[in-house]
């Protein structure tokens, strides 16, 4: 009996000293059952996202402002709905829009807001490596990530509709939850960066959502390339919310490799490009 | 008789884990994108077996990392795993979106009574300052992005290739 | 046929060829009653899996592996078991009932920093045991005449409760480690009423009446290994540690060859000697093939305990295989097949007063439903088994003894 107590005070202990004990129900995700997947999203759901994402979208908008150029605008959104027919989140509308900031990112609100820094339009040179980064924004609202950080969903058994949001919905708490889950939204996008997994997530499927649609996945490589070497602090809220580009490039060259892309067939749309930036400035 | 009963039901029992196991991995998945190629392995190099459309359900057998192995007309086939979704693709969102005005003017309602609300009851430090406009919002600019469209026949004409 | 279809019919089929009755709380059984509404489903087979609060009981390491914030679960048991003594006196069979209707578990488990927080109530033995029977006509006896009447009631409450806290954390990425330190009470009533009419006018009249009252601590020491993807082995330890104990028994016989004829006998005994329980380890494997589908095994060896006040223990090792099924992501059946040996020694046919050796087997079977948060799990299990028994005290007599029970239960789990 007592060597039963001091076993069980040494398992404790050393679960304790084990500094890197982290809760792994991720690395046993084939645990969960089907029932415990990630249920249906329903259509209450969606406009939770949607008026989630609204509130992050307008916050992004207000800390930079809108770039003004109409013909950029076009540009970026014929980009951006070439690559959204290859969605897997057909229910979305997906909006594009260029940030005026010279800072180097670029931005995914979910319920399908996507923004673009002027600034990391500034160092691109095709329209292949424009792809690649909707692609990867794209990505993280495809996979859902700041709805199932955050618990993003409509709550059970309310109707969402206009009048309760002209009225402000819900209880204190739950507004008070809401704007909570909008800051954690924002840190998420300036400060901590989104899960590991899901920035990988997000990488592997720009690459495959640019082979489909047609563009050459290697554009979000030389993008990367050409921005590891940028000096200054435009890059730092890029460099600080993301893993380091030497890794991100070894993952996008491997993911082009083991789903054999033939970047040579794809297109970069590189005149197309030059074009479209020669009209604005 | 007892014994053996228990044996019948135990053999019955492995019998049916024997069955269920394998057959269970199977899983259905619906197209979401507008068009997906289904290809003959998974890789870009392979020869498209065919093209699947929105909608189209599909049983798969298995996962190969970035795609999913599937049955197309009685053939394996391979799509790529960002293009399928286990639920059917559901219909385009629509918000019921109040007038613009009324609409700014619930806002704006709804963020001073909470200003004041707060206040009144003393909310922590971190919210006050979060309310005191380090995040500015800009619901104009953000009304102006959701207005902006392209027409079908120009992203149409832009996919093919074509100037803008 | 669709194998949906297939499957749902083998699940039937099952039910009705392993027919039988359930077994609840007694001595002489370590696996009388089934924990926790996912476990219960899949037999007991559970230590391997104990990924919910479940799994507090079987195996707290498990609980690590929760998915899912806060988890609460309750189920509430009806029992019912009946025990079919054959011969025992004058080609009588007697026959023993008992029902039991009750909440046997709840549990839930929060995260609170690295480790999970647990907190369970278990009731692993519930009793309520009658007896009521009277036999006539012309029966032996060794009172020297037959008797023309006897006459017995037999009552018998056990209950055995479990309730306290849990920790676990994770010692590795494929190891985890937990303990469940239980509070352990019993109570136990016995009323034991005979009467004998010998045909020679003589008559024999015995009442006894046990109390016990025990109370101890039942710490469950888990680990849970991940060998590999999708396959988790786990070990548990647990022990009843009983800190006090009070028995009191008061036996009342009017013999037959009394001197007097109303002449009494009162004897009334307490004993504080402390009952020593086995260790029991529990040694199962859970393998995930799929996320609808879940195998697992057990294998549960409870040591021998050497008792010359309550009777020697042998022994035991118990069995348990389950399976989990997910016909739709809202629709789940559940069914598994156990043993709950005996841990009685063989009965030896030249002594007397021996405990009954009843081996019994089991199966379960439960459907669940499951909404956005919740699940609702509606089951049952089924015993039966067959033995050996001395009923009748200075008797070497051995009467064979079926026993045969079922359980109904309605279980809850809640993730928010």
């Amino acid at each position: 009996m007592r060597m039963i107590s001091v076993l069980a005070f040494l398992l404790m202990l050393m679960s304790i000293a084990v500094p890197d004990a982290v809760m792994s129900a991720d690395e046993q995700a084939w645990r969960q059952r089907v029932s415990a997947a990630p249920p249906e999203m329903t259509s209450d759901d969606v406009s939770e996202e949607i008026r989630f994402g609204r509130e992050v979208a307008a916050r992004l908008i207000g800390r930079f402002g809108l770039h003004t150029s109409d013909q950029l605008t076009k540009y970026v959104n014929l980009v951006g709905h070439s690559l959204a027919a290859y969605s897997n989140r057909p229910e979305l509308k997906y909006h594009f829009a260029v940030l005026n900031t010279s800072e180097i990112n670029a931005y995914a609100a979910p319920g399908g807001y996507i923004f673009i820094t002027k600034g990391a339009i500034d160092r691109m040179q095709d329209e292949s490596e424009l792809a690649g980064v909707i692609a990867h924004e794209m990505g993280h609202i495809n996979g859902k990530h700041v709805v199932k950080e955050l618990d993003i969903k409509a709550s059970e058994g309310s109707a969402v509709s206009g009048l309760a949001r002209l009225i402000g919905g819900g209880t204190e708490s739950a507004r008070l939850a809401f704007s909570k889950a909008v800051d954690q939204a924002m840190d998420t996008l300036f400060k901590t960066g989104y899960k590991r997994e899901d920035e990988i997530q997000a990488d592997k499927g720009s690459v495959m959502q640019c082979a489909v649609a047609g563009y050459d996945p290697a554009g979000l490589i030389r993008y990367f390339e050409r921005i590891s070497t940028a000096k200054g602090k435009s890059t730092e809220v890029l460099d600080k919310t993301h893993p380091a580009y030497d890794t991100r490039i070894i993952l996008l060259k491997d993911t082009i490799t083991v789903a054999a892309i033939d970047t040579a067939a794809l297109k970069t749309h590189k005149d197309r490009f030059t074009e479209a930036m020669k009209t604005v400035k | 008789m007892k014994t053996i009963r228990i044996f019948i039901s135990l053999a019955l029992f492995l019998v049916w884990c024997l069955i269920a196991l394998p057959a269970s991995a199977q899983e259905t998945y619906y197209v979401q994108s507008v068009k997906a190629k289904v290809l003959s392995a998974p890789s870009f190099k392979a020869s498209v077996l065919g093209e699947a459309s929105r909608g189209t359900r599909l049983s798969s057998i298995g996962r190969d990392g970035s795609w999913v192995k599937v049955s197309f007309y009685g053939k394996d086939g391979y799509v790529a795993a960002i293009l399928l979704s286990v639920s059917p693709p559901m219909a385009k969102h629509t918000m019921i979106k109040a007038g613009d005005s009324e609409f700014q003017q619930g806002v704006r309602r709804r963020a001073s009574t909470y200003t004041s609300a707060a206040a009144a009851r003393g909310l922590a430090a971190d919210d006050r300052r979060r309310l005191s406009g380090e995040d500015k919002l800009d619901y104009d600019g953000l009304e102006r992005v959701e207005k902006y469209t392209v027409s079908d026949a120009e992203l149409t004409k832009f996919m093919e290739g074509g100037k803008i | 046929m669709s194998l949906r279809m297939f499957n749902a019919a083998m699940a039937i089929v099952l039910i009705f060829i392993v027919m039988t009755g359930v077994s609840t709380a007694d001595e002489f059984h370590y696996n009388n009653m089934l924990i926790g509404d996912r476990a219960t489903g899949m037999g007991g087979a559970y230590a391997g899996v104990s990924d919910d609060p479940s799994g507090l009981y079987y195996n707290p390491a498990g609980i690590v592996y929760t998915t899912g914030r806060n988890l609460s679960a309750s189920v509430n048991a009806y029992y019912n078991t009946s025990k079919e003594y054959k011969n025992v006196i004058g080609g009588n069979g007697w026959e023993r009932k008992a029902t039991s209707l009750l909440p046997n578990f709840f549990g839930i488990v929060q995260p609170l920093g690295k480790f999970k927080f647990g907190f369970s109530y278990a009731v692993p033995d519930s009793i309520t045991e009658d007896q009521d029977q009277t036999f006539g006509g012309s029966l032996p006896t060794s009172l020297g005449s037959p008797a023309v009447r006897y006459t017995i009631n037999f009552n018998n409450e056990d209950n055995t409760y479990l309730i306290g806290p849990s920790i676990a954390g994770e010692l590795t990425s494929s190891l985890s480690a937990g303990l469940t330190l239980y509070m352990y009470h019993r109570s136990n009533q016995t009323i034991l009423n005979q009467l004998i009419v010998l045909q020679d006018g003589r008559y024999e009249w015995s009442n006894q009446y046990i109390e016990r009252v025990e109370r101890g601590y039942k710490p469950i020491l888990g680990v849970m290994w991940t060998p590999a993807e999708k396959l988790s082995i786990g070990v548990s330890l647990a022990k009843i540690m009983v800190y006090s104990s009070s028995v009191m028994s008061q036996t009342t016989i009017k013999d037959a060859n009394a001197a007097t004829p109303n002449d009494f006998t009162s004897i009334e005994v307490g004993d504080s000697t402390r009952k020593k329980y086995p260790y029991e380890l529990r040694v199962g494997a859970g393998y995930f093939p799929s996320s609808s589908v879940l195998v697992s095994a057990d294998a549960a060896y409870y040591t021998k305990v050497a008792d010359p006040v309550n009777g020697d223990r042998v022994n035991v090792l118990n069995l348990a295989v389950g399976t989990e099924y997910f016909l739709s992501r809202s629709w789940a059946l559940r069914g598994g097949v156990y043993s709950d040996m005996a841990n009685t020694p063989k009965l030896d046919p030249s002594r007397t007063n021996q405990d009954e050796k009843i081996d019994l087997y089991g199966m379960s079977l439960s459907i669940s439903n499951f909404s956005r948060n919740t699940s609702v799990t509606l089951g049952g299990t089924l015993t039966m088994g067959s033995g050996k028994a001395q009923i009748l005290s200075g008797s070497t007599e051995i009467q064979k003894v079926d026993q045969a029970g079922w359980m109904m239960f309605l279980s809850s789990s809640y993730s928010y």
